[in-house]
């Protein structure tokens, strides 16, 4: 679907990017400007280029594809702006010139990775992310914040290499550093395949995204819970659609961390096990790659990014308002922040109901499974659809704002986010009850009919039994109860992992080290020290010891001699004799050694 | 802070909620007889799965979260 606008003829991806390092010399409502303005350009352009390849640039001996335009791109591509205006209008409260550069740069990035056609703009708009989204766990600029952000950029490092390694094996391969569709069979796919997974938050290499979001500023985890991982999918789906073992993965990643997010008590990490929970059900849709199953995944990553940018949004403004990040500490909330207790409403019901944005995608991926005959993973879906509608989607709002009162009264959100929040929740109702907008904008043609009057009263059946469920559960008090306690996840295996690979590289490493100061830097330097001070006397002595024997001097005359040899030496006072004879005999046994 | 959106306080409000979620989920119920049921499978067509397959998951998924935080939980 291209619309007929005039538009900048450079691409999208640069014009974020580009206006970004603008950004800092701003100030005010200027800059608040200059953010909204660059993702409505970029925005602008997505829309109106025409499908085909676009921007090539020569490097080298190769082609640098900055604008592969085609339905899936265009439609990542096309959400990725909007997420970046809804974050920009969230963001204008904030003075930090950092963070407002470093998610522009990031957004901007995410639309680079979705638009390049080649591996090597692909890697550096991918290491972009990586970098930029750092920032904007560091911006907030506590002890925690440094460390999750620390743990975050390593994890994205090692997965970049890996990506890196797997382009490079894969253009030695193919000698094109152009890409599309790769099968899933050489070490080089593999490699891809890991690089991309890391940043999807597929199991079981998802904790980074639980460790960190929820240590990020207030809105950088709305910027930060619509590009990273939808950028992977959108990459999943382009290069490894009807992989199989995106399937179990798939699953995992739908079905445990949703176990998490029903104990977890930080708001924003229980957002962070749903997102990955929410991934789990796209990653299954590219596993299963058929064009239902794929236009499921572009869909449902449009509706996620909505309600999931709603949610945070919502979390952060209570956690800005309240300075509350616990549900146990919440409650009540709806009498002074009315705003965004609705908006939270809309975003808990945007994740399955009829007339709200997930129910129009999800059940497409649902439904792709039961086309394929997938018995056990269309009833892990229905399960994961349900308890994340339940526990998650009505919970943390009944939670926050309804339940025991918590005695707080803060103020409702500042201006601009209500605005963010409302434009948001507005976009959900929208897409539910105006799904073939956005089926027309999905990469395959198809005939899907979410409303039917059997889907919709079995999707209503599903969700809001499990709801009652949960409500009784609630109301006897047998569901777990909220803590602050810690719990494990895999990351507790690689963190123990790197602890054991540091501790064993301090050990072998400085030994190697204190072993190489003992013997070389002490030892042999000392010894040839030595030598060298004393080699002269002591071979001059040892040349004249016979000598000195033959002479028949008593024993007493022979240790003399040796020694007035070596003071001689060693005052610089030999007899001229004594030097003369010593050079004779080396001339004789340089010329006896050499035959 | 004000406190003029005092809706949900008021146990009035409070039991009509509750009885109009009732009433909904009454009617899902209900609806199971009238319609046509839209079975992928043979098990999704039988009559009322839906809502028990929905309330089972509910109550199934805060047992296995407690199991796993018995497993997981690392203290304080």
């Amino acid at each position: 679907m291209t619309l007929q606008l005039p538009f900048i003829d450079i691409p999208p991806a640069l014009i974020m990017v580009g206006g970004a390092l603008i950004l800092p010399i701003l100030k005010g409502r200027l800059r608040s400007l200059w953010m909204m303005a660059l993702p409505l350009l970029a925005l602008i352009t997505v829309l109106a280029v025409p499908d085909g390849t676009h921007w090539t640039v020569p490097f080298l001996d190769y082609q640098l594809i900055f604008g592969r335009v085609d339905a899936l791109s265009r439609i990542f591509g096309m959400i990725f702006c909007v997420a970046a205006f809804a974050g920009s209008i969230y963001a204008m409260h904030e003075k930090d010139a950092m963070a407002h550069t470093s998610a522009m740069i990031y957004a901007g990035s995410a639309v680079g990775v979705t638009f390049a056609g080649d591996f090597f703009s692909l890697y550096v708009f991918w290491e972009f992310m990586a970098v930029a989204s750092t920032f904007l766990i560091l911006s907030r600029r506590t002890k925690k914040s440094q460390k999750a952000a620390f743990r975050y950029i390593m994890i994205h490092i090692l997965g970049g290499l890996s990506l890196m390694a797997g382009i490079i094996l894969q253009i030695h391969e193919t000698g094109t550093i152009a890409f599309s569709a790769i099968e899933l069979a050489s070490p080089a796919s593999w490699f891809i395949f890991v690089g991309v997974a890391v940043n999807a938050a597929i199991y079981p290499m998802h904790a980074w995204l639980k460790d960190a979001y929820p240590e990020a500023t207030v809105t950088g985890a709305v910027f930060l819970s619509s590009f990273t991982t939808k950028s992977a999918v959108y990459l999943m789906a382009r290069t490894f659609a009807g992989a199989d073992i995106l399937i179990p993965l798939g699953l995992a990643m739908a079905l445990i961390p949703l176990c998490y997010a029903v104990v977890e008590n930080n708001i924003r990490r229980v957002l962070a096990y749903s997102l990955i929970n929410q991934v789990g059900f796209m990653i299954v849709g590219i596993g299963i790659g058929t064009d239902l199953a794929l236009n499921g995944v572009a869909a449902h990553a449009v509706c996620h990014i909505l309600y999931k940018s709603l949610l945070f949004m919502s979390a952060g403004a209570v956690i800005q308002q309240t300075g509350k990040e616990n549900l146990s500490d919440m409650g009540g909330l709806f009498r002074s922040m009315p705003w965004t207790a609705t908006c939270c409403i809309v975003g808990g019901l945007s994740m399955s109901t009829p007339l709200f944005c997930g129910f129009v995608s999800k059940s497409m991926i649902i439904s792709a499974a039961a086309h394929e005959h997938l018995t056990l993973a269309w009833f892990a879906l229905q399960f994961a659809a349900v308890g994340v509608f339940a526990y998650v989607g009505m919970r943390v709002p009944f939670l926050a704002f309804f339940h025991k009162d918590s005695g707080l009264k803060p103020t409702e959100a500042p201006w601009n986010m209500r605005i963010a929040m409302g434009f948001t929740a507005l976009g959900c109702i929208f897409v539910g009850t105006n799904h073939e907008v956005l089926y027309n904008m999905l990469p395959f043609a198809g005939d899907y009919a979410p409303y039917t009057i059997p889907h919709v009263v079995n999707q209503l059946q599903l969700q809001f039994f499990g709801t009652l469920a949960f409500l009784v559960l609630l109301a006897k008090g047998l569901l777990p109860r909220l803590t602050r306690a810690t719990f494990l996840d895999t990351d507790w295996f690689y963190n123990r992992l790197g602890q054991a690979i540091y501790a064993t590289a301090d050990i072998v490493l400085n030994g190697i080290n204190t072993a190489c100061d003992t013997l070389l830097i002490k030892g042999a330097t000392g010894s040839i020290n030595r030598f060298a001070q004393k080699a002269p006397e002591s071979i001059a002595a040892m040349v004249m010891a016979p000598f000195a024997q033959l002479s028949d001097k008593s024993k007493t005359y022979q240790t003399d001699l040796t020694e007035r040899v070596r003071q001689a030496f060693q005052t610089g006072t030999i007899p001229s004799g004594v030097g003369a004879f010593i050079a004779v005999l080396s001339i004789f046994l340089l010329y006896a050694v050499r035959g | 802070m004000t406190t003029r959106n005092a809706l949900f306080d008021q146990p009035k409000t409070l039991k009509a909620i509750i009885i109009l979620f009732g009433l909904f989920l009454a009617i899902l119920l209900g609806a199971d007889l009238l319609i046509h049921p839209h079975a992928s499978f043979t098990v999704d067509g039988w009559p009322q799965f839906n809502p028990i397959f929905g309330a089972l998951s509910g109550i199934a998924l805060p047992v296995l979260s407690l199991g796993l935080s018995f497993l997981v939980k690392s203290g304080n």
